[in-house]
């Protein structure tokens, strides 16, 4: 009985935190801030669920099954939120007027400068050898 | 407290619907692309919340490795999304 109130609380605080990345995500000024919002609550929200439906079967193979899941949400998750981030850079997405500092700009800069794009991996290579 | 669990499931099936419905208004409106993908992939995390909470009320073990597969899925949608993106620019 405390395992059942136990697990219908647990997936009530994970609903919570989904929630608030829902508003995050409607209520953010831009891309990248959004993608924060809805990243972390997610994963912190889905990880309270998955745990709430552990307590609920009690049994082992449901847990190592969730832990795999989970691991795998944590790991997925955050780097499907860096690479649609990045793609999102490389677009051009407009940011917010709130935004005050840039620490890619000046990378992408020099990354794309012409004579500098094919150079880096040689240089590596010919001191490595 | 049968009846406990059945209620309060049911109550958060609702509110889960109600939070994609908040997600399909970015999905739907979102003005770049990059917001519609990061839409999608909240939406599946929030499809991994019902999927839990069916496991819970009908007491099956099998949904779990349903979301597994989704999981999964999820992950290499977002990931194809911005590779094609990312080959779209580049042209």
């Amino acid at each position: 009985m405390t395992g059942l109130l136990l697990s219908v609380v647990l997936i009530y605080i994970g609903i919570a935190f989904i929630l608030i990345a829902a508003i995050g995500i409607i209520r953010m000024p831009d891309v990248y801030t959004r993608m924060s919002a809805a990243s972390k609550a997610v994963t912190f929200g889905t990880g309270f669920i998955l745990l709430g439906v552990v307590v609920h079967f009690n049994d082992t193979m449901v847990l190592i099954k969730v832990a795999g899941i989970f691991i795998f949400l944590l790991f997925s998750i955050s780097v499907a939120a860096h690479v649609i981030g990045l793609t999102a850079y490389r677009d051009q997405t407009e940011m917010s007027s709130l935004t005050f500092l840039d620490e890619l700009e000046a990378d992408v800069a020099r990354h794309q400068a012409p004579e500098k794009v094919a150079d880096p991996d040689k240089k590596v290579k010919e001191t490595g050898v | 407290m049968e009846g406990f669990t059945d209620i309060s499931m049911k109550l958060a099936l609702g509110i889960l619907i109600f939070t994609s419905g908040l997600i399909m208004y970015r999905l739907v409106r979102g003005p770049s692309i990059a917001d519609r993908v990061t839409a999608f992939d909240v939406l599946t995390c929030v499809t991994i919340g019902v999927l839990s909470v069916f496991a819970i009320m009908s007491d099956k073990e099998l949904y779990i490795d349903v979301i597994f597969t989704l999981s999964f899925v999820a992950f290499l949608g977002a990931i194809a999304f911005s590779f094609y993106l990312n080959k779209r620019k580049k042209k």
